[in-house]
């Protein structure tokens, strides 16, 4: 458990310090990372607002966001919940609940997103490593546009 | 209303700042766009399946509530209780066979009729209707609905043009072309855009930003200026646009003449890791692998590469809007296709790769506007004078379309 609320508050430092080469390291390289609204869950459309099946395509993602893409200019800060922790076999899941705020150029912070994340996580030599995390959002209009990752 | 200040050229190569401000303007645009005579886009056939369905939307900011009776018609209404005006159908979508108003307990048929007042006759004589109260004269505010491949459009317009008229040949062909075959929704995305709805209606029109503001596109060879390409115009007024290019029909020479006075628009030397999100399966009868179609005064239809999607724009007040991205995919679809459209959904939406930019020029462009109403933007790229059809992209003659088509609807 404890080891599971480090990992999952690095990875949100790390977004906070827009440092994504490392954000990305906790990452499998045949992970799966998607951002779902909640409203196309209850449906059961499994649409994504983001989408990366692949470590290659987070790659993507950021090369995009740093080379091509135009957006807010702003900062982000994760609040995480206490993860609710079950095991099955090697794998560990962990649904955390999830506040985004932005902070503009002006000083000024806006609630950006809440939702959760439902985490897969195992155990490797290195630590603990993300199979799979969705970011499911309770927040699924999207204010401005969805830029930097959640 | 001072025309003076908002319409600067004739040709509607200049309009003034105040149209994206002013509450005067918002209030006209209730009455003579969103309940004129013309068509605004609802919702797709298939989201309404079965007897009983309906859903809630947006037409301008006039809440709308679309239902199918259950004989099948589709019916739409204002979402309004005739009684005391609450919203009726609070929920997003659902299956009812009547509706009831949450206040009072009113309640009426899938055909807009009030079927039930509870104590109608009031307890034991006293209280309850006046005698002279007639049930049957009471009925929603109807909204007049007609559907082109299975695309429902609607017009609270006493005296509407027939449907096919008002969109013209070109448009109605193209819709049959993106609804070719029977299709099923995969899912919505919402968008909180802060400006005004009619900068999301020029920033749709405007080919000429596609392959500059939008980097992605340009700098992996989805859409750049250089292709083969243009701006489709259509309606009495040219309020409605197609934009269109094909993929792979530029050259190395042309790519570079057009990007050489930009910095970092196009730089090839980027790759993608994992280039999938770029294929192009054509599937669709038309050549093109973008199509953007936008219909005065709310509508959008897309295909970008094999994303095929609506989008719906509702204003939300003068500063605000959402927009409501319907994806849709075809009842045939492969795995592999399902697949595929599922990663595209990448490419657009809040999140896309290619379009997440829009939110961002829509409010920097209404925020500074804001601060000098009086001042008036230059609509010049693609040429002056008489509004036609263009065979580049690099082109702004379907913001004058729509702002021809505004001006009229508006009567200013």
């Amino acid at each position: 458990m404890l080891d599971v609320i480090a990992f999952q508050a690095k990875s949100a430092a790390l977004l906070d310090a827009a440092d994504y080469d490392r954000w990305m390291e906790d990452f499998d390289e045949d992970c799966l990372y998607q951002v779902l609204s909640v409203e196309n869950l209850d449906l059961g459309y499994d649409l994504p607002l983001l989408l990366a099946k692949n470590k290659n395509m987070l790659r993507d993602r950021i090369l995009s966001l740093r080379e091509a893409n135009i957006y807010n200019i702003h900062r982000d800060r994760h609040v995480l919940s206490l993860p609710v922790v079950t095991r099955e076999g090697d794998l560990i899941k962990a649904v955390t609940s999830l506040v985004i705020y932005q902070s503009d150029q002006e000083g000024i912070s806006t609630l950006f997103a809440v939702g959760r994340y439902e985490d897969e996580i195992r155990e490797s030599p290195q630590g603990l490593r993300l199979k799979r995390r969705d970011v499911i959002l309770d927040t699924y209009g999207i204010v401005r546009l969805l830029s930097t990752p959640l | 209303m001072q025309l003076d200040t908002l319409k600067r050229a004739k040709d509607f190569s200049s309009i003034g700042y105040k149209v994206f401000h002013s509450e005067e303007i918002y209030d006209r645009e209730r009455s003579h766009i969103f309940s004129g005579n013309l068509w605004n886009y609802v919702c797709l056939d298939v989201e309404l399946a079965e007897p009983g369905s309906f859903i809630t939307t947006y037409i301008g900011d006039i809440p709308v509530l679309v239902n199918r009776t259950m004989d099948g018609q589709l019916k739409a209404f204002e979402n309004r209780c005739q009684h005391r005006g609450t919203k009726l159908r609070r929920e997003a979508r659902g299956k009812e066979t009547t509706h009831t108003c949450v206040y009072h307990q009113w309640c009426y048929n899938l055909d807009g009729g009030l079927v039930g007042i509870p104590f109608a006759r009031g307890k034991d004589g006293k209280g309850g209707l006046p005698p002279e109260f007639d049930r049957s004269s009471i009925k929603l505010r109807e909204m007049k609905l007609a559907t082109i491949h299975g695309v429902v459009f609607g017009s609270f317009g006493d005296d509407p043009p027939k449907l096919e008229d008002y969109l013209g040949p070109r448009v109605v062909e193209l819709i049959g072309n993106l609804f070719y075959k029977p299709v099923k929704v995969l899912g919505y995305q919402r968008q909180r855009i802060l400006g005004n709805w009619k900068l999301y209606n020029e920033n749709v029109r405007d080919t000429n930003h596609g392959g500059l503001l939008h980097m992605f596109h340009a700098t992996f060879g989805l859409a750049r200026l250089s292709q083969e390409g243009g701006a489709r115009l259509d309606g009495a007024t040219r309020g409605h646009n197609t934009s269109y290019t094909t993929y792979g029909t530029d050259n190395e020479s042309q790519r570079k003449d057009g990007y050489s006075q930009t910095k970092k628009v196009m730089q090839e030397t980027f790759k993608l890791a994992d280039p999938s999100i770029l294929h192009f399966e054509r599937e669709l009868p038309g050549e093109e692998s973008l199509v953007i179609l936008s219909t005065f005064p709310n509508g959008v239809f897309q295909q970008i590469s094999n994303s095929l999607c609506t989008r719906q724009i509702r204003p939300r007040g003068v500063d605000e809007m959402e927009l409501y991205w319907t994806y849709y995919g075809f009842v045939d679809d492969t795995p592999e296709m399902a697949e595929h459209r599922r990663n595209q959904a990448n490419l657009v939406g809040p999140g896309g790769l290619v379009s997440m930019e829009d939110g961002e020029a829509v409010q920097l462009v209404h925020e500074e506007t804001k601060a000098s109403p009086e001042a008036a933007s230059r609509i010049i790229i693609g040429g002056l004078g008489e509004i036609k059809d263009s065979e580049s992209l690099v082109t702004e003659m379907p913001l004058r379309g729509f702002w021809a088509t505004y001006f009229k609807a508006m009567d200013l």
